[in-house]
């Protein structure tokens, strides 16, 4: 015992302290915090202006948007184009990765600063936006290239091993 | 009119049933509102606001815990030794009970001024040791045998320093009855025992620490290794006894540390004697040390057992024989001149 | 013929273990018998899902067993289905203490194929970000070690410091904990207006919390001290030997950190001492997790202080492909060396990808020291590795 319980009793000053210190916790659903501009909660879209490119289906790496596309004339142009008749976002895959945001080229889908999902059953949770719903335990398999892997393709070649942070080795 | 019905229930059997009832309320109350302390103290510590929902500032917490606790189920582990299983948490919660039979509340108020009081304190808080032994043996869980090993290694160890301190009480009242011990430190706060029997202050708050099973000296809990230790296959009513008996068993080693060295229900100055309402001065004393248990517990982790062992064999017990005999020489110097 | 279970189980344990349970009556020559503990996988103290299967004489630990794998979620083999972009999300998972430094590796790796010239004022955000993310992890870290001690407190105070960090990475980021940030060619967005000066009150407050909350409590508390000095003790050479990296490294006095010594990024600019420490036991690598977080805290002014303008991304154009060829991203995460392969076959996907994550080799250190020691003493060393669980099983 070289110190005789200075540490302990240095230590209990510090919890005194903080006993009559101000609290930081938060009555959660009475009080909420404001959201940041950027922060990135459930996704809704705009079905008007979605002009059914499947960006935003191709580049989700959970699979949780399903598009159903139809050719139809919807603004009466004349010319039948691309139409997203189902359109199904399944939140309890979604990992808000912000991904199919930033694809999005005409930004028709986006975050809300709604957090709060909950519901008995997972398929609930699947959100249809679409005028005809989309079953979303159906996986949309996004047209990404398939590789014919392991089915015998030799690795590339690997030219010579980069190394990283070049020559500073301690 | 009243008076006579109040004499009337000082005769047996009255005074047995008033007074079990008396004690029992007092017991489960105490553990209660230990419960809520310990919440509220730990939050605040750690800068929370613990619980606020159940009533005014959540103050109607435990009365919540309780109900919830009692509709839950009572499992047991499949092959458990059901009789000890079960009994476990009535041996835990006896010895926290009955010791109140001797406490002294406020002058004139104990229930049995028995003239064998610390004796009878230290042979009942022994049967806590069994109680944690039961428990997990009866489990049968790798846990639950290493928590009661554990247990009672470091209950039955402590008692030593524990009783060792007691000895200097013993001493300087020259009696066994806590109510004698208590009148002998009347007089202001120098009187009290703590002051000329220092280290042995120390030594019984310690190893009263130790006895009650708290942090520093949770081994047998030991949630991070040994998840709850003795009391991990515990659910339901029995698992709130063990609890109680634990908050109850704190607030008995507090009022203990009181009665021996804190004067009891005595005031601190003589000018706030309150009379028959004493006990106003026995509770605070009882919650402030209630209170450092658990600023202690909030803020210092926890000993290892071969850690835990030294420190009572090789500090506690030397340093309370040393000091006996001090007091010894003292009380012959003083006494004989 | 053993259940699949069983032959797992028995594929796990080693040498006299395996005899063991063919055998299980073995008893020591004062017929006493071993006790057979399986510690985990849900256990409050396993830093998520690892078992240990320990074999004790009393409480001396004789034997521990590490099994692995119980938070395996197949990253490598998902990421080799994403197109490169989304990967990085998948990454973000991998630690989740320390998300930004695992984006970061794999966003090297992929920028080393692409051979992309990165902003500089991207690659200050990143590593601004990054030191941030190590406070963010290390502190947590030093509350676990004490919570497996039995306090309770600190980690309460860590998480406090924790979600303030957090706070200000969602106005960054968007997201409290799986950023999504750093991106291939630079970062998501620049940082908003008004944050610069939020992290510099931030830190200047935090230089100030960390004196009393994490070193007054801790340091000197003499429980503390006898708890973990001397436990967990390695020398320098087995911990080269075992190829650990980061804290559990430099805590016994070895000099490598990463950062230093292979810097990348902003890291080039940046004036930081690598902390060592020369016992090697749980209470070196306390001290050395609060100077790291010293370090991060001098790196993180002096980013702020001269933060260089311009764009935050590189223009790669939208779809990203890599040439044929393979790139290796080396950074220093909070645990300790994180590295990542990327193999490229010119298509949208990679080929492969192999994360090297330093809990997994780290880990491997409690076979190696924990027996011996008492059963309470596992505690403090996991919380000197301080694994991560989704870290080690990937
Ligand atoms: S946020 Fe990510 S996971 Fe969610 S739908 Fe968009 S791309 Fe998919
Ligand atoms: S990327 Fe945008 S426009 Fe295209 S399908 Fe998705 S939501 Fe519609």
């Amino acid at each position: 015992m070289p110190q005789l319980g200075q540490g302990i009793l240095k230590g209990m000053g510090v919890t005194l302290g903080h006993l009559f210190g101000k609290k930081i916790t938060r009555a959660y659903p009475e009080y909420k915090r404001d959201l940041p501009e950027r922060s990135r909660g459930l996704l809704t879209v705009d079905m008007d202006r979605c002009i059914a490119c499947l960006q935003c289906m191709r580049i989700c790496p959970d699979h949780c948007i399903s598009i159903e596309q139809e050719k139809r004339d919807a603004d009466g142009s004349g010319k039948a184009k691309p139409y997203a008749v189902g359109f199904v976002i399944d939140d309890s895959r979604c990992m808000y990765c912000s991904l199919c945001v930033e694809v999005c080229p005409v930004n028709c889908i986006y975050h809300t600063e709604e957090f709060e999902a909950q519901a008995y059953n997972r398929l609930e949770l699947a959100r249809q936006f679409g005028e005809r719903p989309v079953d979303p335990t159906v996986d949309p398999k996004p047209a990404v290239k398939k590789k014919k892997k392991p089915t015998g393709k030799k690795a590339p070649k690997t030219v010579e091993r980069p190394r990283t942070g070049e020559d500073e080795v301690a | 009119m009243v008076w006579t019905v109040v004499e009337y229930l000082n005769y047996e059997p009255w005074r047995f049933l008033v007074s079990f009832a008396a004690v029992l309320f007092l017991v489960l109350n105490i553990a209660g509102i230990f419960t809520m302390a310990e919440r509220k103290a730990s939050a605040y510590i750690q800068l929370r606001y613990g619980p606020n929902r159940v009533g005014p500032r959540g103050l109607l917490q435990p009365a919540a815990d309780v109900l919830k606790l009692f509709s839950k189920e009572n499992l047991s582990p499949n092959r458990a030794d059901l009789w000890i299983f079960l009994a476990a948490p009535i041996a835990m919660f006896i010895p926290a009970a009955a010791v109140w039979l001797v406490m002294p509340f406020a002058p004139g108020a104990v229930i049995v001024d028995l003239n064998i009081a610390i004796l009878f304190f230290v042979a009942i808080t022994s049967i806590g040791a069994l109680g944690v032994i039961m428990a997990g043996y009866g489990s049968r869980s790798a846990f639950s045998l290493l928590g009661a090993l554990r247990g009672a290694a470091q209950m039955i160890s402590y008692e030593v320093p524990l009783i060792l301190s007691l000895l200097g009480v013993i001493m300087l009242a020259g009696s066994l009855s806590l109510v004698d011990v208590v009148n002998a430190q009347s007089g202001g706060f120098w009187h009290w025992y703590f002051l000329p029997l220092l280290p042995m202050f120390v030594v019984f708050y310690v190893a009263g620490l130790a006895e009650v099973k708290r942090v520093p000296f949770d081994l047998p809990e030991g949630e991070s290794e040994i998840v709850g230790g003795y009391m991990v296959e515990y659910s339901g009513m029995t698992w709130a006894m063990i609890q109680a008996s634990e908050f109850a068993m704190m607030g008995l080693m507090a009022a203990m540390n009181v009665t021996l060295f804190l004067g009891g229900w005595q005031p601190p100055l003589d000018f706030l004697d309150l009379g028959a309402f004493n006990w106003i001065w026995f509770g605070l004393k009882t919650a402030l040390l209630t209170f450092t248990f658990q600023w202690i517990r909030w803020s210092v982790p926890r000993l290892r057992m071969d850690q835990l062992m030294d420190l009572g064999w090789k500090i506690l017990v030397p340093a309370c024989l040393v000091w006996l005999f001090v007091v010894a020489g003292a009380m012959l110097v003083l006494q004989g001149s | 013929m053993l259940s699949e279970e069983r032959r797992i189980e028995s594929a796990a344990l080693s040498g006299r273990a395996a005899g063991r349970l063919a055998n299980p009556d073995v008893r020591d020559e004062f017929g006493l018998e071993t006790l057979d503990m399986s510690m985990g996988p849900q256990h409050p103290a396993m830093h998520g899902l690892l078992r240990l299967i320990l074999e004790l004489d009393g409480e001396t630990v004789v034997r521990c067993d590490t099994v692995m794998g119980y938070l395996h979620r197949s990253k490598e083999k998902i990421s080799e289905n994403r197109m490169y972009p989304a990967v990085i999300p998948i990454t973000d998972r991998i630690d989740y203490m320390n998300n930004i430094a695992m984006e970061y590796g794999y966003v090297l790796a992929v920028e080393k194929l692409l051979d992309a010239e990165i902003p500089p004022r991207a690659d200050a955000i990143r590593a601004l970000m990054n030191e941030f993310g190590r406070i963010m992890s290390h502190i947590p870290s030093i509350g676990f070690l004490m919570l497996e001690l039995g306090a309770f407190t600190p980690i309460l105070y860590a998480f406090r410091e924790r979600e303030r960090i957090q706070n200000i990475f969602e106005a960054v980021t968007g997201a409290r904990m799986m950023f999504h940030y750093i991106r291939i060619g630079g970062v998501k967005a620049d940082l908003p207006e008004g944050i610069p000066e939020q992290m510099w009150n931030y830190i200047e407050g935090l230089e100030q919390r960390l004196q009393p909350d994490f070193v007054d409590l801790i340091e000197g508390n003499e429980i503390f001290i006898a708890r973990t000095r001397g436990i967990g003790k390695m020398t320098q050479e087995k911990a080269v030997e075992m190829g650990l990296t980061g804290v559990p490294l430099r805590c016994t006095g070895a000099e490598f950190d990463v950062r230093k010594h292979y810097p990348y990024g902003w890291y080039k600019n940046l004036d930081f001492d690598v902390i060592t420490d020369t016992e090697g036991d749980v209470e070196a690598s306390y001290r050395v997790r609060i100077g790291e977080v010293k370090q991060s805290i001098r790196m993180i002014k002096q980013i702020l202080e001269d933060l260089p303008e311009g764009e935050v991304m590189a223009d790669l154009g939208r779809r990203i492909r890599p040439a044929e060829g393979d790139g290796i991203g080396r950074v220093e995460s909070a645990r300790g060396e994180y590295a990542v392969h990327v193999v490229s076959d010119g298509s949208d996907t990679p080929y492969r990808v192999h994360y090297r994550t330093p809990c997994t080799v780290n880990m491997q250190l409690l076979q190696e020291i924990v027996p011996g020691h008492y059963l309470p003493d596992i505690m403090p060393i996991m919380g000197l590795i301080d694994p991560v669980s989704g870290a080690w099983d990937k």
